[in-house]
């Protein structure tokens, strides 16, 4: 009799290790009895300074930190980098042709080939925001109170009326809110399709938000950010609309790689000053990066290599990168409103490149040839063989092949 | 008598698993309170951080509750809302209210839905206005003699549009000394260096809220020019 209680006791401890572990913290277990595990799993904001930190970037003598010796050859030879466009770019798009096309501080639309063209300028306002379809043929401008979305093709405009904050999923759904007496509506709209109506998802009583999609079903719903408040993070189910709350933290930003299923956190200290970068995995656990800096410098980029195994099978290779251009003065920052100077222009700084690998942890340095230039760097995109990005000290497009 | 005593250790220790669990499943109650709020002071167009209340802005609060990863129907609940301890309202289903700013640091908001066992605290940031002269300018050191600077004002208690020289009165001094800007933007300024050598620029730009004179921000900025 006592070896059986003993027996069960030993199936149920195997058991709430089991559960524990397999709990996934992406969402609410139906059971209340896994409920509890699922609290004492997730209840936390999931931030863990404990985790494995990657090695911190060496900032003072240029020299690279690494874990994994494999890209040290790389490290030695300086890249070039070549100015692109005189023009000040708001944002831009690299072709399935290697063409770019841009936005610039007036509102053009420019192709940017040995020389640029405009090929429309119908819009005679500064965008807030300009964001590409994932297929390149469609741009989105955020304008005051209304998004105006241009067929590069057809040379056609849509408007949406009372439209902010628009977001483009991988499979290129529009997201985008609509403010109506003070009650923020998540819309959604299909890019694919050019006769495709707007579908509300959700109304809201949640106040100055930005949207991220996580993937094809979930959306981040960010607060926008300001080092000096307490903001949140937000996951929202667009088929059952259940809605979870992520992070709640001082001074939060936050943003999602659909590609990867990777996120960057960064959140400031309690006085809202300085602040720490995270990378998220898709359960939502962190690794600390021992740099800092601001999450729109950053870019994940996925690598899909073929391997020829046998005549009859192939396999193949993803490794996934991030990206990011870190500010040379780190101990700065630490002095610094860092969202709320970098987005008011009160801070510039001076960036290095550098490359992640998101699997082994490995860093490496993309060392531009010294030409005696700074770069603050925003807009990072990576096509083939090239980083692109734009310079905050003159707005102008710059490209750096590796 | 060996094996009881084991016994009663397992189950004192599954007891506090489950209790501890219970504890923080109630806590939790109070974590998926979402309190967010919103004012709507001037920033240029192009800022996409959250803008920062000064003394006197309205600010929206909204409330949602989730629980289990839905949101709560609260049009039945009592909700009462404290700004800086004061009650403004206790309404059943009323998720937002609005306050102007007070003259001060900060301001506590905190709402209470005694019915569910829910309380929760926020602290809202208050800011004086800013100015930034955008000094887009490594090291800040300058080499050309002939360059234009631009000033950005923040979080004033004006308008949101893109026409701030209705409601804004920039004043510039280079050097100490009052310098003209652009008569088509009164927020940008050129200047010239004059002379040979290297030298250090002060500029200094003043902005005042015409329509609430205790409204005025200033920014200093030293340029080295390089020759």
């Amino acid at each position: 009799m006592k070896k059986i209680l003993f027996g069960i006791l030993i199936i149920i401890i195997v058991f709430l290790g089991y559960a524990f572990n397999s709990i996934s913290c992406m969402s609410l277990p139906n059971y209340s009895f896994l409920k509890y595990i699922y609290n004492l799993k997730c209840s936390s904001n999931n931030i863990n300074d404990s985790t494995i930190n990657i090695p911190s970037v060496s900032t003072s003598n240029n020299q690279l930190i690494t874990q994994s010796n494999q890209n040290q050859n790389n490290n030695t030879q300086e890249q070039k980098i070549k100015k692109i466009s005189d023009s000040k770019i708001i944002n831009y798009t690299i072709d399935s042709n290697n063409q770019i096309i841009a936005v610039n501080n007036l509102g053009q639309i420019i192709k940017i080939s040995n020389q640029e063209e405009i090929i429309n300028d119908t819009i005679k306002d500064i965008p807030n925001n300009v964001l590409f379809s994932k297929d390149n043929s469609k741009i989105i401008f955020a304008l005051n109170n209304f998004i105006n979305i241009f067929n590069i093709k057809n040379q056609t405009w849509k408007q949406i009326p009372n439209a902010s904050n628009p977001t483009i999923s991988e499979k290129n759904k529009l997201a985008y809110l609509v403010k109506n007496n003070g009650i923020n509506s998540i819309y959604l709209l299909d890019l694919n399709k050019e006769n495709s109506t707007p579908n509300k998802l959700i109304d809201l009583n949640i106040l100055d938000f930005k949207l991220i999609w996580k993937d094809d079903l979930n959306l981040f719903i960010v607060s926008n950010p300001s080092s000096l408040n307490v903001g949140q993070v937000l996951l929202i189910n667009i088929k059952d609309k259940t809605i979870k709350l992520v992070y709640e933290l001082q001074g939060i930003d936050f943003n999602w790689d659909e590609k990867t299923n990777h996120g960057l956190l960064f959140y400031s200290n309690q006085a809202g000053m300085g602040g720490s970068l995270y990378l998220v995995d898709n359960n939502f656990e962190n690794k600390k990066f021992s740099f800092t800096t601001i999450l729109s410098k950053c870019v994940f980029n996925q690598t899909i290599f073929l391997n020829q195994q046998t005549s009859t099978a192939q396999s193949t290779t993803t490794n996934n990168y991030i990206f990011c251009a870190v500010p040379i003065n780190q101990d700065e920052l630490q002095n610094k409103f860092i969202i709320d100077d970098y987005l008011t222009y009160n801070l510039y700084t001076e960036d290095e490149i550098y490359k992640i690998n998101i699997q082994n942890k490995s860093i490496e340095k993309i060392k531009p040839e010294n030409n005696n230039q700074f770069f603050d760097i925003q807009e990072l995109k990576i096509k083939d063989n090239k980083i692109f990005f734009i310079n905050r000290f003159d707005n102008n497009l710059y490209s750096i092949e590796l | 008598m060996q094996f009881n005593f084991k016994l009663k250790i397992v189950f004192i220790i599954i007891f506090i698993f489950f209790g501890y669990n219970f504890i923080l499943a109630q806590n939790n109650k109070a974590d998926n309170i979402i309190i967010s709020w919103q004012t709507s002071n001037f920033v240029p167009n192009f800022f996409r951080g959250k803008i920062l209340p000064s003394p006197g802005s309205m600010i929206n609060v909204s409330l949602e509750l989730v629980q289990n990863n839905k949101l709560v129907d609260l049009s039945n609940t009592k909700i009462y809302w404290y700004v800086n301890n004061e009650l403004i309202s206790n309404i059943k289903g009323n998720k937002k209210i609005n306050f102007l700013a007070p003259n001060d640091t900060k301001v506590d908001i905190r709402v209470e839905l005694p019915e569910l066992n829910i309380l929760k605290t926020i602290e809202i940031p208050i800011t004086k206005p800013k100015i930034v002269i955008n000094a887009p300018f490594p090291k800040k050191q300058v080499y050309s003699n002939n360059f234009d600077l631009v000033a950005y004002p923040y979080f004033f208690n004006i308008p949101n549009n893109f026409e701030t020289n209705e409601y804004l009165f920039p004043e510039w001094q280079i050097n100490r000394s009052p310098a003209t800007p652009y008569s088509y933007d009164p927020f940008k300024i050129n200047i010239q260096v004059i002379g040979e050598n290297s030298t250090s620029i002060i500029i200094e730009s003043k902005v005042s809220n015409l329509i609430n004179n205790s409204e005025v921000a200033t920014s200093k900025l030293e340029l080295k020019f390089i020759k």
